[in-house]
C-alpha cells in the first residue's frame, strides 16, 4: 500500500508541474483549479435581532500554492423580522494580480445588500437569500478602465438535522448574476459545522464553483475549493 | 486491518485532490479559432502577431473602414460629447486648457477589407478638434475595450495592433498636414508615429453609412509604435499634459505627466531629467551641465527634433502648448527621447510658430530656452537645421511628395459632404491649400538659408 500512495502521489506533483510548463507563445487556458479560504471571525450578539461579525479570509490559487487574496470584512445582520434576514457587508479586499503587464496587488472595495428568509421544513432547515453587491477597484477610475461590477446572487440553503450527531451537513446552491450581462457563475457548496461551546464554531465545506461565460466557450473553469472558517461568537450582556 | 483502511482512505483523499488539481490546456490555433467569431483568423485578429504595418498603414492606397453603431450605442456616444464638451475644466479653444474629461468608449461593429471585428471599442479624441462645428470629428479605436462582455473578442487586434487613432484632419485643407509632418519627421529620424489615409463610414443605426470623410490614421504610441521604433516597450513611456510639461520651475508637476506604461512605478526619471535641466551648474559650468543633462535627456534627438519643428513651423506643441509630445526612456539609449505627436497645424505659417532662432521663447520654457542660449547646442541645432532643409525637405523632395498623396487622396477629398467636411471650398480649397504647401516649403527653405546659411 506504501508503494501505490507513493505512486499516486507521484502522478498529482508530476501534474501541478506539468500543467503549469507550456510554451508561451499558445494560448493556454486554466479550465480547472483547487483553491483553499480560510478564515477567523469574531460575532458580536447584540441582541437576539442584531448580530456584527469582524473577519478576516485569506484565499489561496494556483493549487494553493499562490495567495490570490485576502480581505477584511465587517457584516451586519438584523433577523428581527419573523423569518426574514437583513444583512449588509463592506469587504476591503488585497487581490494578488499576477497576470498581464502590470501585476501586484490591487485593492479593491466590495458592499452588499442582503436579503434573506429562513423555515424548517421537517428535519431541514431552508434558507434563501438574495444579495446585491457593488465591487469596484480602488485608485483606478473609469476612464483608466476599471468599471464596478454589480451582481445579484441568488443563493438556495439546506441543512439536515441528524438527531445526536453534531455535524449536522449543509448543502447550498448559488448563481451569480453581473447585472446588464448575465449569469457567470454557479457555486455549489457541501460542508458542515461544529460547535466547540465557548469556544466559538468552526466550519469546514467544499465548494464547486463553475464558470457560466468562460472567454473560451468550450473550456468553462471549475474551481474547487475546501474552506475552513474559525468564528468566536460572544454575546453583549443586558440588564433584561 | 486498521492501517489498510486508514491507507485506502488517504489514497481516496489523494485521488480526489488529483481530480480537483489545477488543470491548465493549450489550444492549437485552430482550437482557438474555433471559438472566436466568423471572422476571426489569426492572422487579422489575434494578438499572437506582430503588428502588420504592411496592410494597416500600407501608404500607396486609401482604405476604407465601416463601423456600424446600435442607434442606442450612436446617442449614447453624442450624449457622452456634449457631457466632455460641457463638462468642468474649461471648454476647447487655444489657450491650453481643455476638458479634463475624456470621452468613453462605445462598442460597435467594424468592417475592413471585407472582414468584420466585433465590439469594438470607437470613442471620440482630440481637444480643440472636438468642438468642430460638424461631424467630422477624430477618433479611436480599441479593438478589445469590450472583451469583458464580449468574451468571445477577448484579446481582439487589428492586424496586431490593439488601439489606433484617426485624425481629422482638423483646420487642414489639405488633409495631407497630418501624415506628411509624421512622414518628414521619421524620415530625418525624428521618432514620429506611421500614418495612413483612410475613409471612415459610419452607419449609427439607421441601416445606412454615412460617409465622414477621409482620415488619417495614426498608430497609438504606447501600443505599437515603441517596439516598432525603439525595439522595447519596457521602459517608461509618458504623455505630458498641462503646465508641468514646460519642465518650467514655475508649476513643475509630476501628475502632469501621465505614464503610459509602468503605471504602479515611479517618475524618477523625469525628476532626474528636470533636476539636471535646472541644475546650477548650467551657469557655474556649463560642461557639467551638459553632462548632467545628457545622461538623462537624448539632447541631440531633441535639437534635432527642434530644427524639423521649427522649420516646418508646428506650433501646436512645447514652447506654445504643454502638450503633443510623448517622452520615453529608451532601455537602449538609457535616457528620456522625444516623441511628436498630432501634427495637424503643422506645415503652414502661423504667427504663433517658433522662430528658426528660438530668441522669443523664455525661460519658462526651459527646454528650449535653455539650450538655444548654449553656444554648443545652438551650432548642433544650426546644423541639423541646414541639413534638414537641404535634403529631407528639399523642395525637389516635397513637391513630388505632395503631388503624389494630392492624386492619391482627391477622390477621397472630392467626395467629402457637407456636415462631415472641414473644406471650405469644396475640392477646391483642398487644391488650393496642396498649393499652400508647396509655398510653406519655398519660404521655409529660403527662411532656413538665412539662418543657417
Amino acid at each position: 500500500m506504501n508503494k501505490t500512495y507513493k505512486s499516486i502521489l507521484s502522478v498529482v506533483i508530476f501534474s501541478a508541474i506539468f500543467s503549469s510548463s507550456f510554451s508561451q507563445n499558445q494560448t493556454e487556458i486554466e479550465v480547472r483549479d483547487l483553491e483553499t479560504w480560510t478564515s477567523a471571525g469574531v460575532t458580536m450578539k447584540l441582541n437576539k435581532d442584531w448580530k456584527f461579525t469582524l473577519s478576516e479570509q485569506l484565499r489561496l490559487k494556483t493549487n494553493s500554492t499562490i495567495v490570490d487574496n485576502y480581505f477584511t470584512e465587517l457584516e451586519a445582520k438584523y433577523s428581527g423580522l419573523k423569518g426574514f434576514e437583513l444583512g449588509v457587508g463592506l469587504r476591503y479586499i488585497k487581490n494578488n494580480d499576477n497576470q498581464g503587464k502590470i501585476q501586484g496587488y490591487e485593492s479593491h472595495f466590495r458592499y452588499n445588500l442582503d436579503l434573506g428568509y429562513k423555515h424548517k421544513l421537517g428535519d431541514f432547515k431552508m434558507g434563501y437569500r438574495v444579495r446585491f453587491q457593488n465591487k469596484n477597484e480602488l485608485g483606478v477610475s473609469e476612464l483608466e478602465g476599471d468599471e464596478a461590477i454589480n451582481k445579484l446572487r441568488i443563493k438556495l440553503g439546506t441543512e439536515y438535522n441528524i438527531k445526536g450527531w453534531k455535524l449536522d451537513p449543509k448543502a447550498s446552491v448559488e448563481m451569480f448574476n453581473v447585472l446588464g450581462t448575465g449569469f457567470d457563475k454557479l457555486r455549489l457548496t457541501v460542508g458542515t459545522s461544529y460547535g466547540l461551546k465557548k469556544y466559538g464554531d468552526i466550519s469546514l465545506f467544499y465548494r464547486m464553483e463553475r464558470e457560466l461565460m468562460p472567454t473560451y466557450v468550450d473550456y468553462p473553469k471549475t474551481t474547487n475549493i475546501i474552506g475552513l472558517n474559525y468564528t468566536y461568537t460572544f454575546k453583549i450582556k443586558t440588564n433584561d | 486491518m486498521t492501517n489498510n483502511k486508514i491507507n485506502i482512505g488517504i489514497a481516496i483523499a489523494i485521488l480526489a485532490l488529483t481530480f480537483s488539481c489545477r488543470k491548465v490546456i493549450t489550444l492549437s490555433e485552430e482550437q482557438e479559432n474555433g471559438q472566436r467569431p466568423a471572422d476571426w483568423t489569426t492572422e487579422t485578429h489575434s494578438n499572437n502577431v506582430e503588428p502588420n504595418y504592411g496592410v494597416v498603414f500600407e501608404e500607396n492606397k486609401v482604405h476604407k473602414i465601416h463601423i456600424v453603431f446600435t442607434s442606442e450605442e450612436w446617442a449614447a456616444m453624442q450624449a457622452d460629447l456634449s457631457d466632455v464638451l460641457g463638462g468642468s475644466g474649461g471648454g476647447p479653444g487655444g489657450g491650453g486648457t481643455f476638458s479634463d474629461q475624456t470621452p468613453l468608449y462605445f462598442a460597435a461593429d467594424f468592417y475592413y477589407d471585407d472582414k468584420q471585428w466585433y465590439n469594438v471599442g470607437v470613442r471620440y479624441k482630440g481637444n480643440s478638434s472636438l468642438t468642430a462645428t460638424n461631424g467630422k470629428l477624430p477618433l479611436r479605436f480599441k479593438f478589445d475595450k469590450f472583451e469583458d462582455e464580449y468574451p468571445e473578442i477577448n484579446n481582439q487586434r487589428f492586424f496586431g495592433f490593439k488601439e489606433l487613432a484617426m485624425s481629422s484632419a482638423f483646420k487642414d485643407e489639405s488633409l495631407m498636414r497630418e501624415k506628411s509632418a509624421c512622414d518628414i519627421f521619421r524620415s530625418f529620424g525624428v521618432p514620429a508615429t506611421r500614418t495612413a489615409f483612410y475613409e471612415i463610414y459610419i452607419d449609427k443605426g439607421t441601416g445606412s453609412y454615412q460617409y465622414f470623410g477621409l482620415y488619417t490614421m495614426n498608430e497609438v504610441v504606447f501600443d505599437s509604435f515603441l517596439k516598432d521604433y525603439f525595439g522595447s516597450e519596457t521602459g517608461n513611456c509618458y504623455k505630458p499634459d498641462g503646465d508641468g510639461a514646460k519642465f518650467s520651475t514655475s508649476g513643475f508637476d509630476l501628475n502632469d505627466f501621465e505614464k503610459k506604461t509602468n503605471e504602479t512605478s515611479g517618475r524618477d526619471d523625469i525628476t532626474a531629467m528636470y533636476t539636471a535641466l535646472h541644475a546650477n551648474t548650467r551657469t557655474s559650468n556649463p560642461t557639467l551641465w551638459k553632462a548632467g543633462l545628457e545622461a538623462t535627456f537624448d539632447v541631440d534627438g531633441f535639437l534635432k527634433y527642434l530644427a524639423v519643428n521649427n522649420t516646418i513651423q508646428n506650433w501646436d506643441t512645447y514652447g506654445v502648448m504643454t502638450h503633443n509630445y510623448y517622452l520615453y526612456n529608451d532601455p537602449v539609449m538609457g535616457k528620456l527621447r522625444w516623441i511628436v505627436w498630432d501634427n495637424n497645424e503643422a506645415l503652414s505659417d502661423n504667427r504663433r510658430a517658433i522662430p528658426l532662432a528660438m530668441n522669443t521663447t523664455s525661460s519658462d520654457w526651459p527646454l528650449i530656452n535653455f539650450l538655444i542660449n548654449d553656444a554648443g547646442y545652438e551650432t548642433t541645432y544650426k546644423a541639423y537645421v541646414k541639413s534638414f532643409a537641404n535634403s529631407t525637405f528639399a523642395a525637389s523632395r516635397m513637391s513630388p511628395i505632395y503631388s503624389a498623396q494630392q492624386s492619391l487622396i482627391s477622390t477621397s477629398v472630392g467626395n467629402e459632404v457637407n456636415g462631415y467636411t472641414h473644406l471650405t471650398g469644396g475640392i477646391g480649397s483642398f487644391n488650393t491649400a496642396v498649393s499652400g504647401l508647396n509655398t510653406h516649403n519655398s519660404s521655409r527653405v529660403s527662411a532656413t538659408n538665412i539662418y543657417a546659411p
